[in-house]
């Protein structure tokens, strides 16, 4: 009997555990929607007042690092759950009690949280075909040209991004809501940290490789590029933009060497997650617990077999309707006692802060000029009426409620849309 | 084949134990583990079965302290939790086969064991589905499978008859009658009729601590002449409830029929009748002991 059949039969059983689930479904949605918005160009990669033009290089580029960006986040979310189910089904237990090790479950968990990523990244990968498809302004269908970026680029921040959910769930504090919202924060600091320090030891998501090799390349392009690089919301039309051939970029194995790092800090996430990781031991049972305070019956001599000193009193009521109130009530405690009391003493503040920030944002719009942009419907506003179509965008902040419009003026001042904005 | 657990303590907290000084010697046969609901029995279980770490005392298997070294139990261990639960979406061929790879067992001999335990728990026929839709007596029985995947020599089953209907659970008892032969069971349980037919040897804990271990023949000699049956008028139950422990009551047309345990004869016109194991088992729970009121 090999490791390696136990490490297959646990992935085996956990991936198909988890592809069969309907909420997989909500997952593949989400891809094909991050898909479809790369497809539309609502998302794109952005240089300034150049662009690529829509070649196989390109576009696998650029449906790699949108899948290396934003996948990580919610396929983090997505996949955070497999020791967690062991847990909570009980099945933890009884694997507790085999001779399977710490390392080898641990690693089981974060192969198959890597398979469901890595399900996810083809699904854009196929999506970056139907682009060229669709697309498509120079060169062929090449998909040898296409996919290299997935390989390279979106895998080696997939199985960081699983092991790091496994570790997050080793991790006592991590666990739950905390974990979370540390994940969020984390997620944010993974993505600025390379850019910010130009070091590539701790480019997990390979953003920081891309954009040096890409901004590198387009400087010999173009001498004025100004090193301009985003990755996200479309900001001004494509065909405003100047087209630049790029021909992608050449993996040497020194840049295999870069992408081949995260690996490593899967190895040690996995150590780490192994030596805070409990085996599904528990700290006190709760029923055990709750029984040893309330328990003076046990061993209390003849109370156990005599009954309580209480006869309960018949009902003089007509239990004829169901009362919504004490319901209503009801749901709401068990809402509110789900979470700690510092959740809810946060959730509080940020509330209080949100309103303090509708005010800021709400009252000035009623006295802006007159002059309008693109508003958030996507129609541009000509002089007192709208025009279905393509427009240009004057607004200096396209995508929202301009709020100046007689159409969107309205809207702001209505309470809830600056609230949802703050 | 010998299991030994010597002064075991589980301490949760401060003032919450799990187990205080639990001391039982375990050899082949079938142990029954009785006692009320929170007594301890279940965090028992769960440190023999090496998931939960003791903060006192030892446990041995054959000469080997499993807390150090939890492996030598680990690879001859069966472990039906509990709270066993299932992947849904997964078939019963499918997670006995994860389960079988998680214990060693190699492809061709997990295979032939799948076969026989899911005949042997009347799930063949069933293999294929999804567990998601089984009842709670199916999970049980495959809870029971998996726990025999790997031939144990000790096998801990925590509640086992929960949710089985009465003919499955006949049919477990006579199964574990079965394997008791060449191994050790620990069947922890506060269903009394579960022990009666198959424990070799019984042991009682109550509030975390070991109340007594001896056979069911010495429970039984032990509560010998402390049963009373007692015919009484029914207005007088109330009265008599709450002067004696009574086990047991029964409608007749001239009244109420007792059973009570008492020393002496609780009134008039009780006789002395034979204790059935759970006469024993309430007895030694619910004895009256110092400091308790």
């Amino acid at each position: 009997m090999s490791a390696c059949r136990t490490l297959f039969n646990l992935i085996r059983a956990d991936v198909l555990e988890r592809t069969r689930r309907r909420s997989f479904l909500v997952i593949v949605a989400a891809t094909l929607l991050l898909g479809y918005l790369v497809v539309n160009g609502t998302i794109g990669l952005h240089l300034g007042r150049y662009r690529g033009v829509m070649n196989a290089t390109w576009i696998g580029l650029m449906m790699a690092l949108c899948g290396t960006t934003f996948v990580s986040l919610f396929g983090f979310y997505a996949v955070k759950n497999a020791v967690a189910r062991d847990r909570q089904t009980g099945v933890g237990q009884v694997l507790a009690g085999t001779p399977i090790g710490k390392v080898p479950y641990l690693a089981a968990k974060a192969l198959s949280n890597f398979l469901v990523l890595a399900v996810v990244i083809a699904l854009l990968a196929l999506a970056a075909i139907l682009l060229l498809l669709i697309r498509r302004e120079a060169g062929t269908v090449d998909v040898q040209a296409l996919l290299p970026p997935f390989l390279f680029l979106a895998l080696p921040a997939m199985f960081f991004t699983a092991a790091l959910a496994v570790f997050f769930e080793s991790m006592p504090g991590l666990r739950g809501g905390l974990g979370n919202i540390a994940f969020f924060f984390l997620w944010i600091f993974l993505l600025i940290l390379p850019l910010a320090t130009r070091s590539l030891w701790t480019d997990v998501t390979g953003v920081r490789l891309a954009m040096d090799r890409l901004q590198t390349d387009i400087r010999a392009l173009a001498p004025d590029y100004d090193g301009h690089f985003t990755l996200g919301i479309e900001n001004g039309a494509p065909h405003d933009k100047i087209p630049l051939r790029w021909r992608g970029m050449d993996w040497t194995a020194r840049d295999i060497g870069w992408r081949l790092l995260p690996l490593g800090w899967v190895v040690a996430l996995i150590a780490c997650a192994a030596l805070v990781f409990d085996r599904f031991d528990v700290k006190a049972p709760r029923r055990e617990e709750s029984a040893r305070r309330l328990g003076r019956w046990a061993g209390s001599g003849n109370g156990l077999l005599k009954p309580p000193d209480l006869a309960l009193r018949l009902l003089a009521v007509v239990l004829d309707r169901t009362r919504f109130g004490r319901m209503l009530l009801a749901e709401l405690r068990l809402m509110l006692q789900a979470l700690p009391w510092w959740w809810h003493a946060v959730a509080l503040t940020l509330w209080v802060f949100t309103l303090s920030r509708i005010r800021r944002t709400a009252g000035p719009h009623s006295s802006h000029a007159s002059a309008c942009g693109r508003c958030f419907s996507g129609r541009r506003w000509e002089r007192g009426k709208f025009a279905s179509g393509p427009g240009r965008c004057f607004s200096p902040a396209p995508g929202r409620w301009c709020g100046n419009c007689p159409r969107c003026g309205p809207r702001v001042r209505w309470w809830p849309v600056p609230w949802f904005r703050a | 084949m010998q299991l030994v657990i010597d002064y075991l303590s589980k301490q949760y907290a401060r003032n919450i134990w799990g187990l205080r000084d639990v001391s039982l010697s375990v050899r082949a046969g079938v142990l029954g583990l009785l006692g009320p609901n929170g007594a301890g029995k279940s965090t028992l279980m769960r440190i023999l079965a090496t998931i939960t770490r003791p903060t006192g005392g030892s446990v041995s298997w054959n000469g080997t302290d499993i807390v150090r070294s939890p492996d030598c139990v680990r690879t001859v261990l069966g472990y039906l939790p509990q709270d066993f639960g299932v992947y849904p979406q997964l078939t019963a061929q499918e997670f006995l086969e994860y389960l079988a790879a998680a214990k060693g067992l190699d492809a061709p001999t997990a295979r032939r064991r799948i076969d026989d335990l899911l005949q042997m728990v009347n799930l063949d026929g069933v293999r294929d589905q999804r567990l998601g839709g089984f009842s709670g007596g199916m999970r049980q029985r495959v809870g029971i499978a998996q726990a025999l995947l790997n031939d144990p020599r000790l096998l801990i089953v925590d509640e086992p008859t929960a949710g089985l209907d009465p003919e499955e659970r006949v049919r477990f008892r006579n199964l574990l009658s079965d394997l008791s032969g060449e191994r050790i069971v620990i069947l922890s349980t506060h269903i009394v009729s579960d022990v009666e037919a198959v424990a070799t040897d019984l042991a009682i804990v109550v509030r975390g601590r070991l109340v007594r271990q001896a056979t069911p023949e010495a429970f039984l000699h032990a509560t010998a002449g402390r049963v009373w049956e007692w015919l009484i008028p029914s207005e007088e139950l109330p009265a008599v409830r709450s002067r004696f422990r009574i086990t047991g009551t029964l409608r007749k047309p001239e009244g109420m029929l007792l059973r009570v345990l008492a020393a002496t004869a609780p009134g008039a016109g009780a006789r002395p009748v034979e204790p059935t194991l759970e006469d024993a088992y309430l007895d030694a729970v619910t004895a009256p002991t110092a400091g308790n009121p």
